[in-house]
């Protein structure tokens, strides 16, 4: 790897705010943190201590940036590699670090130099090129949603699963997930709204994919594009709540 | 010694107070105007009454941390209670800044102030053998957290070497007051910033989790 080090500095730049400066600076390094750990508790190493995480983060700014290929491999290794982000350890922490929020501006660093991990890489290229994270086609969608639909109208006769109904109350999105590998899924939740009577509808081709990728890779052009598509989608049908997926 | 002792609890406590009160001011002023200029989510939509949930639940403790880590917690709150308070409300110290200032509170009795500081060094050696052995925390463990904690320490102990005038006296009493100058003259400039960064932090991480309707923790 190459690495573009102005490019870098810029990225260093643009998250050293005033929640990152002042959580480097008041961490006690306690270890309560490693409590809250999946990570920490399934296999207890030193550098899954929760608190290890924003070392590169600090060594980074003490570095002004000037580092080498070694230290970005265990940036990306540490950041990527150590942490789901799910937020347990700010929970232990005394002071409320969000060790999350500084892994995802450390996470923004290696996406400066292109560094993002394979397959964080491809999923957020899916949702970015195709609109959705595993690539799936809208024919794919549409036969899927259609598939489930008739099943569903076996048991339930009078099952719908709209497809851009304006001015429907609900939007329901989706994790790509349930389309491609459980559509059982998707025929409960069409069951369960169904049911309830709730006046609902699918988006059609962009939008219906509420995960985004960008968010976790520390994109954020690509994690506000993800989210502007599915906040655009609900916007153009009129709805009043969009349904977002696990 | 007596001339160390003037300087140190004079001319220098004086300047040292002050660079820890102006740079307490300045390290929560900084974070204002970072945020404002550099970080705008950590205060857009601030939800007060859940910042001040959260840093209640923190100095009560009412946390899972105190639930689930009793000892350290008990450690922690033993040491940071000691050293506030006979810092704060000793007679001695109190009679200071009344022929200095003309200024007088409330003092604890010196016996229970001599309790307190014993407590005190006792959840601070604690916590240098938690440091020690616990594999979690002396991976994280560098220099500055040495430091700081022989720092914290060393008034602490001084203190109750000056009050039952064990040693030379007027070392002691000299180096006592020396260590704390020394005490609050770092402070900004290290981790002990969390004397006022901590209401900032549980202030903003408390917002945030009122946002999402989570529990303050």
């Amino acid at each position: 790897m190459t690495l573009d080090i102005p490019k870098l500095k810029q990225a260093l730049n643009s998250r050293n705010g005033a929640r990152l400066r002042m959580w480097l600076d008041i961490c006690a390094h306690c270890g309560l943190c490693a409590q809250g750990c999946h990570f920490y508790q399934s296999d207890p190493r030193p550098e899954h201590v929760p608190a290890h995480r924003m070392k590169p983060m600090a060594e980074m700014l003490r570095k002004k940036g000037e580092v080498n290929e070694e230290f970005m491999q265990w940036l990306v290794d540490t950041v990527y590699g150590t942490c789901t982000m799910c937020q347990r350890c700010t929970m232990f922490c005394p002071y409320g670090i969000g060790i999350a929020f500084i892994v995802r501006a450390t996470r923004a660093l290696a996406v400066s130099q292109g560094l993002t991990p394979p397959g964080l890489a491809s999923g957020l290229q899916n949702a970015l090129d195709v609109g959705n994270n595993l690539g799936i086609t809208d024919e794919e969608y549409r036969e899927t949603i259609e598939w489930q639909l008739e099943e569903l109208q076996e048991e339930m006769p009078n099952a719908v699963a709209p497809i851009d109904k304006k001015g429907a109350e609900v939007l329901v999105t989706f994790h790509p997930r349930d389309i491609k590998f459980y559509p059982q899924n998707l025929y409960g939740y069409l069951k369960l709204y169904n049911a309830a009577g709730l006046d609902f509808t699918l988006a059609g081709s962009k939008g219906w994919d509420s995960t985004n990728i960008g968010l976790f890779a520390g994109d954020d052009p690509a994690a506000a594009e993800l989210c502007g598509r599915v906040v655009a989608a609900g916007e153009n049908l009129g709805v009043r709540t969009i349904l977002t997926a696990e | 010694m007596f001339a160390l002792y003037d300087l140190a609890a004079g001319p220098l406590f004086a300047f040292s107070l002050s660079v820890f009160v102006l740079g307490m001011g300045w390290r929560v002023l900084r974070f204002l105007l970072l945020a404002k200029r550099a970080d705008p989510a950590a205060l857009k939509g601030f939800r007060l009454v859940w910042a001040i949930k959260s840093i209640f639940r923190w100095l009560v403790p009412a946390n899972i941390t105190a639930r689930e880590n009793p000892l350290p917690t008990v450690a922690g709150f033993v040491f940071h209670l000691g050293l506030l308070a006979t810092a704060l409300f000793l007679q001695a110290h109190v009679i200071l800044w009344d022929q200095a200032w003309d200024i007088s509170w409330w003092t604890l009795p010196d016996e229970v102030a001599d309790y307190l500081a014993f407590a005190c060094l006792g959840a601070g050696a604690y916590l240098i053998l938690r440091r020690l052995a616990a594999p979690q925390v002396r991976a994280l463990t560098g220099p500055s957290d040495w430091l700081v904690l022989f720092l914290s320490l060393a008034p602490v102990l001084s203190g109750v070497l000056a009050y039952h005038q064990w040693g030379d006296y007027d070392t002691i009493i000299a180096l006592h007051v020396l260590a704390a100058d020394l005490l609050l003259l770092i402070a900004p400039f290290t981790k002990l910033s969390h004397v006022v960064l901590f209401f900032v932090s549980r202030a903003v991480t408390g917002s945030d989790f009122g946002k999402r309707n989570v529990g303050a923790w």
